[in-house]
């Protein structure tokens, strides 16, 4: 007895829909193999045949106010969770809300010093050189979205008060010092210091 | 690795994309996403829209605003240029409101795919010219052209088919041929082909099949049982396959010159 399910009528239409050439011989090979569908693959055959192709449309690279409007409406419409959404965007940075004992714990879950996490929190680390993979831990263990917490700490560096009142110029965005430069200067054990280097993007 | 569809087929398979889809979403899915946003938006060589619409439907790819939104522009843009040829104001009223029309219809459906985290959308991966063509088609019914003007309302009734006992010559296919291959810029506009695409979607259902298989290239007969011919898949004669393409062909020429003439 043959047990193999008949492929369904929508199975076999979806199938010749998503042939990379379904010309002719594409059909003439499908009517033979499902004459039960014919008059409906006939009618998806020449339905593709005589669909308008818009990739064959240049592409236009304009300035388009209309899709930048587009997007606004876009982004309006996505729900608060989605990475992309207008909520993901006004993130308050969520290292700086967190509770002293939370913020010693995360520093450990991540193997880092309080003054390393502390200078992450503060913006002060330029957030391009810092590898993604601990940016992704750190979007992790605080359970937001990583564009919102990359957001978040691309905001210029916090100064604290009194801590820097000797330098001779005001301080800048400019002051935020390279991943590297962090690692080096945080009292970092060399344990430490090594596991965040590997985590270095290519 | 890329995510694969959710649909399945009633045996469970997950539904394909077509396999020139598949390898370029392979190329593309190891690519950080500045890369990814610099391949994609890329007008040299313009990926096909069912990647785009890949990137811009799955939440899973965790791109924010920063990476989307540059893909959704030339998503949006590309979008727009191809409406313009295919829903154009020489030949529709209210042109402008349709497109906006249609653009607005996409955007929603994709926002929604987004946060539903269903697969309603797979189609538009897997056939990207098919899905927008027939949203386009339902829209312009919905506010296309009146349809009381439609050159087809007063066209023959299929029972005169065989009735008339006409003879048709050899020079239908004569003319057929000519037809179907015009002035190759001509077919090549997409416009032009837009409008005789639409054209052909309007003949009564036997005269449309006959010249949709003619124009894919199938033999209107053969006597090779092995060849599928349009006599067989429509299962009449030969002499009935020719009439239909006789009058279908000089329907498409009323309809074609009555526009050209506007």
């Amino acid at each position: 007895m043959n047990t193999t399910p008949q492929a369904s009528k929508e199975d076999v239409l979806h199938a010749f829909s998503a042939e990379s050439n379904p010309n002719a011989d594409t059909l003439a090979s499908y009517l033979k193999r499902y004459p039960q569908y014919r008059e409906a693959l006939i009618d998806l055959s020449i339905e593709l045949f005589t669909a308008p192709k818009f990739d064959e449309v240049a592409a236009e690279k304009v300035p388009n106010d209309k899709s930048k409007q587009a997007w606004s409406k876009f982004q309006s419409l996505l729900s608060p969770t989605d990475p992309a959404s207008i909520a993901s965007l006004s993130m308050d940075n969520p290292l700086s809300n967190l509770s002293e004992e939370r913020f010693r714990e995360l520093a450990s879950e991540l193997n880092v010093n309080r003054l390393f996490l502390s200078r992450l929190r503060d913006c002060s680390i330029q957030v391009a050189t810092i590898p993604q993979r601990f940016l992704s831990a750190v979007a992790q263990a605080l359970t937001v979205q990583l564009e919102g917490l990359t957001s978040a700490l691309e905001a210029p560096p916090v100064v604290a008060s009194g801590l820097r009142h000797k330098a001779s110029g005001k301080p800048r965005a400019g002051d935020k010092i390279t991943f590297e430069e962090a690692l080096t200067s945080s009292a970092l054990s060399e344990a430490q210091q090594a596991a965040l280097r590997e985590m270095k993007d290519e | 690795m890329v995510i694969p569809l959710k649909k399945t087929t009633q045996e469970g398979e997950p539904y394909q994309r077509r396999s020139e889809i598949e390898q370029a979403l392979s190329a593309l899915c190891g690519l950080l996403p500045g890369q990814l946003v610099e391949r994609l938006t890329c007008t040299q060589q313009a990926v096909p829209f069912e990647v785009l619409i890949y990137f811009l439907r799955h939440t899973e790819l965790e791109l924010g605003s920063k990476h989307l939104e540059p893909i959704f522009c030339t998503f949006h843009e590309r979008l727009e240029a191809a409406l313009r040829k295919v829903v154009s104001e020489a030949w529709i009223e209210h042109a402008v409101a349709i497109r906006e029309e249609l653009s607005e219809r996409i955007v929603e459906m994709i926002a929604k795919d987004r946060n539903s985290q269903e697969d309603k959308m797979y189609y538009w991966e897997v056939n990207f010219n098919d899905a927008l063509s027939k949203l386009r088609t339902d829209v312009l019914r919905k506010y296309g052209p009146a349809r009381k003007t439609d050159p087809m309302i007063n066209a023959r009734p299929l029972t005169e088919e065989s009735g008339s006992g006409e003879e048709v010559s050899h020079e239908v296919d004569i003319a057929a041929a000519e037809f179907i291959n015009p002035n190759p810029s001509k077919i090549d506009d997409i416009a032009f082909r837009s409008r005789l695409m639409d054209a052909i979607n309007e003949l009564p259902e036997d005269e449309r099949r006959a010249v949709g298989l003619r124009w894919q290239g199938m033999p209107i007969e053969s006597q090779d049982p092995e060849v599928e011919s349009i006599a067989k898949a429509l299962e009449c004669t030969e002499r009935t396959v020719r009439n239909r393409l006789k009058r279908a062909i000089e329907k498409l020429r009323v309809m074609l010159q009555a526009e050209e003439l506007q």
